[in-house]
């Protein structure tokens, strides 16, 4: 069965609708755990007044409780005045043992009640599919949402469809489980185990840790991290370093190799022009034209890339209100037309990557409540390739994947590490058929550019934020130890 | 952990101090802690703790912590210093506070301060503190608050009670009444030393909402059905005692009823929540004394119930439906409430002054006290 009539059945049961199909439809949905056969009889008036009963009874039994309770209360007032009544010691401790065997009854009784209560309503909402009642499972509730948002697959197998679902729950899972291994004897912060697992260079997390724990100024350490890691992805044919001396050697050695790129200069005018400082992310604008530069010594194709990026990046900075693809009534034209602060300068970093700068204004809806970084997380939202609706789809089930591991700690955090574990060139892969050329430039380009503003811009924000409302730190210190960018709590 | 703490509080001796007699064995707590900003200024660098900010003025220092009942507290200190500056926005910053200098002579001992926040200052905050500190009103008020509950509740209403109340030592609140920038409150300089639970706050209706339950479970670890239930539980009976306090604190003299109601403090901003589910009321400075007759009981009641239920509820039915997601069950609300209703009926069973009722297809709260009117009010209405 494709995708488009898999919506339509499963649209129909859950507006209680009638629907004709085929039998073998209604096995396939069946076998993938969207609908479920309702076997139950109607409802017997039995049932009903079963409910009203054990509703009573449960009432009675709080009642009973309740009563018991303030007995209780009394004999332990007596008690302080008679110390040596055993007689009453004796009458308290038995009393307080039905009270907790009321207690548990009531309990087994609630959760039967509403048992009952949901089959009586699942019999009232089942739809008759080929003379036989179904109903609609919490799966089959979420795969309208997720076949609804992807057109793309609507002509396909609705196996297929699952089968993506199943694998981008299975990457998330071990994008999380690697994270944890990584962050067991790590002392960086865990975006940049995300960094490594995303760019495939997990062999670098043992000097990447050294150098973290070699500088003094973790700044610096990172500046370091992120070079080794550029030099390292454009030459696999390297021996990673095993010491701190030979990263250091490697480091000074590609450092003269890879000048910074020289359209960097063209850069830095171009925002000076348009009378935007950029002050507050050199080092980010110092790393960027490593990058460019490392980037286009590989390809002299890469050197187009790199120029329609500068190009596109010009539209934003130069911007004048006139661009007939932002509309004006869109939030970026909104803050195109404020005062543009750091924020909005790694929002242009990564804004001229999009090819869908609407996506953009999508995310920035939904993100807008978020304190810290909706922006910039709205421009990252704008960088996947395929529709904004489904891109929400995935990171909801990233989000929903970081809870079940009980993983992160905060919303922002929450966002923030979703859109990352999204980036991965996997779930790329999974979810839409890129070419390799596309997932080399993503890998090589995108992730470090996203790595590197993030860690400039947004961990100093978060940990702001944190310091305003340091929830975590009294409940669940033991996250916080690791490293001074505190509030990741991961694995 | 002291690494990742954002804040320090450097103890001085304090001019005078008063204690809560049911803190008796806290009382070495109980002194006077400045935040960097004042303690810089008077050179004052022995004894420091490493702290977190908490709001304006306040900071928790989390290693002097005690169990009661179970229930870990950490000590807050109110009034420590303010971050922010009252007039003209922002953090406070070395020429802000020579611009709210009032003296001259001061000027260049603002070159000692290297961190500017948590600075004790003499504008008049309302009239009835100064900024950064608290005042002697207000101060009295928490600690005798404090004094007529059982640790940390009046019978069942959790607060986080102040176990002592110091005044400032008179060398800082000179120099402090020199920094203002209209009008300089003209009492004492006090500070709250108090327990708290946790530092988290309801926030719901606020630009900073962290009242998404799926944060604050995943942050106290709550990822069975069951911790859920037992936080939902503690939530309900903590929730509705506070919305009771009148009756709990209720004194009868003579015709008159004497009780504790709220004064411009809310469930949203002035109550944290304990990783239990326990609500404990953070800013017992809105409480006040108010006289009722026995007519005028029930009426008083249910205006104190009105003023806070909303906020409770907003809560309530998000934590409840949480509970059910983690349940895997989606829940359309009209079972939803059925449950909740049961629910209530059971968090309740154990309550001295307030019982779940059914009548009429209405879940009822009946409020009680001894030799008090009760009261009903209505919670869940059309409810099988």
């Amino acid at each position: 069965m494709i995708c488009e009539r898999a919506l339509e059945i499963l649209n129909s049961i859950l507006a209680a609708t009638d629907i004709i199909c085929s039998y073998e439809e209604i096995s396939e949905l069946a076998n993938f755990n969207l609908i479920s056969y309702f076997t139950s009889k109607k409802p017997s008036i039995s049932l009903k007044y079963d409910l009203k009963g054990q509703k009573n009874q449960f009432i009675r039994l709080n009642t009973e409780i309740r009563d018991s309770y303030r007995t209780l209360m009394s004999m332990e007032a007596d008690l302080k005045n008679f110390r040596l009544n055993y007689k009453l010691k004796k009458e308290i401790n038995l009393l307080k043992v039905i009270i907790k065997s009321k207690e548990e009854k009531a309990k087994r009784l609630k959760d039967q009640i509403l048992l009952l209560t949901i089959e009586k309503e699942t019999y009232k909402r089942a739809v008759k599919v080929n003379g036989k009642k179904v109903v609609l499972t919490p799966l089959g509730n979420t795969l309208i949402n997720e076949i609804q948002v992807r057109r793309r697959f609507y002509s396909r197998e609705l196996s297929d469809l699952i089968d993506v679902i199943r694998r981008l729950d299975e990457e998330f899972g071990k994008i999380i489980n690697q994270i944890g291994t990584i962050m067991r004897t790590s002392k960086f912060s865990p975006i940049w185990a995300l960094y490594l697992i995303n760019t495939n260079m997990l062999n670098l997390t043992h000097i990447m840790n050294d150098i973290t724990m070699s500088e003094y100024s973790y700044n610096k350490a990172q500046m370091k991290m992120m070079r080794l890691s550029f030099y390292l992805m454009s030459h696999p044919e390297i021996t990673i370093p095993r010491n701190l001396g030979s990263a250091n050697m490697l480091d000074s050695e590609f450092k003269n190799r890879y000048e910074k790129y020289a359209p960097i200069q063209q850069l830095n005018e171009m925002f000076i022009n348009a009378g935007i400082s950029t002050f507050k992310i050199q080092k980010a604008i110092s790393l960027l034209s490593r990058l460019f530069s490392v980037w286009v010594s590989k390809d002299n194709q890469n050197e187009q890339d790199l120029n329609e990026y500068l190009n596109n990046l010009g539209i934003f900075v130069e911007f004048k209100g006139d661009l007939p693809i932002i509309g004006k009534n869109s939030s970026l034209f909104e803050h195109l037309n404020q005062e543009i602060d750091e924020e909005m300068l790694y929002v242009f970093i990564t804004l001229a990557y999009s090819t869908n700068l609407d996506a953009y204004n999508y995310f920035y809806n939904l993100f807008k409540e978020v304190l810290e970084g909706s922006k910039f997380f709205s421009s990252i939202g704008s960088l996947f390739p395929w529709d904004p609706e489904e891109t929400w789809m995935i990171l909801l089930r990233a989000q929903s994947n970081i809870l079940k591991a009980q993983s992160a700690k905060f919303i922002p955090e929450l966002i923030e590490y979703a859109l990352l574990m999204v980036l991965n060139p996997n779930i790329l892969a999974i979810e839409n058929d890129i070419t390799q050329e596309q997932l080399i430039k993503w890998k090589s380009l995108i992730i470090p550019t996203i790595h590197l503003s993030i860690y400039s811009y947004l961990e100093e924000d978060l940990e702001t934020y944190i310091k305003r409302r340091p929830l975590a730190y009294i409940i669940a210190p033991a996250y916080y130890h690791h490293s001074m960018l505190h509030y990741h709590a991961v694995g | 952990m002291i690494d990742s703490l954002d804040y320090s509080l450097y103890e001085t001796e304090p001019e005078s101090r008063n204690i809560n007699p049911n803190y008796k064995s806290l009382e070495k707590w109980v002194t006077a802690y400045l935040g960097p900003a004042t303690a810089e200024f008077h050179n004052i660098s022995d004894k420091k703790y490493a702290a977190l900010r908490d709001e304006n003025r306040n900071a928790i220092i989390p290693h002097l912590n005690k169990e009661f009942d179970g229930k870990l507290f950490y000590l807050s200190v109110k009034g420590c210093g303010a971050q922010e500056d009252m007039f003209f926005g922002g953090k406070l910053t070395a020429d802000k506070l020579k611009a709210a200098c009032r003296d001259p002579s001061y000027f260049h001992l603002l070159k000692n301060i290297k961190s500017n926040s948590g600075f004790i200052m003499g504008e008049s905050w309302m009239g009835e503190s100064p900024y950064g500190a608290q005042g002697y009103i207000n101060g009295f008020d928490e600690l005798n608050f404090s004094s007529i509950g059982n640790l940390d509740s009046i019978n069942g209403a959790h607060l986080c009670p102040a176990i002592g109340l110091v005044q400032l030592p008179k060398n800082i609140e000179k120099v402090a009444k020199k920094f203002f920038w209209c009008r300089a409150y003209d009492n004492h300089f006090y500070q709250v030393i108090r327990l708290v639970p946790s530092n988290i706050r309801l926030y719901f209706e606020s630009t900073q909402v962290i009242a998404n339950p799926k944060s604050i479970f995943s942050l106290f670890e709550i990822n069975s059905v069951e911790k859920a239930e037992s936080f939902e539980l503690n939530f309900i009976k903590s929730g509705i005692a506070l919305l009771t306090l009148y009756a709990r604190s209720a004194k009868i003299e003579g015709k008159q009823i004497s009780g504790i109601i709220y004064k411009d403090v809310w469930f949203d901003k002035d109550c944290v929540v304990a990783p239990d589910g326990i609500i404990h009321f953070a800013d017992i400075e809105g409480f006040i004394w108010k006289n009722s007759s026995q007519e005028e009981y029930d009426k008083t009641i249910k205006e104190e119930w009105q003023k806070l239920v909303f906020e409770f509820l907003y809560a309530l039915i998000k934590i409840d439906s949480y509970r059910h997601t983690l349940n895997e069950r989606n829940l359309e609300w009209k079972i939803q409430r059925e449950e909740l209703a049961l629910l209530i009926h059971h968090a309740l069973n154990k309550d001295i002054f307030t019982y779940a009722e059914n009548r009429n297809n209405n879940l009822l709260i009946i409020i009680e006290g001894d030799s008090l009117p009760s009261v009903e009010i209505p919670l869940i209405e059309m409810v099988n």
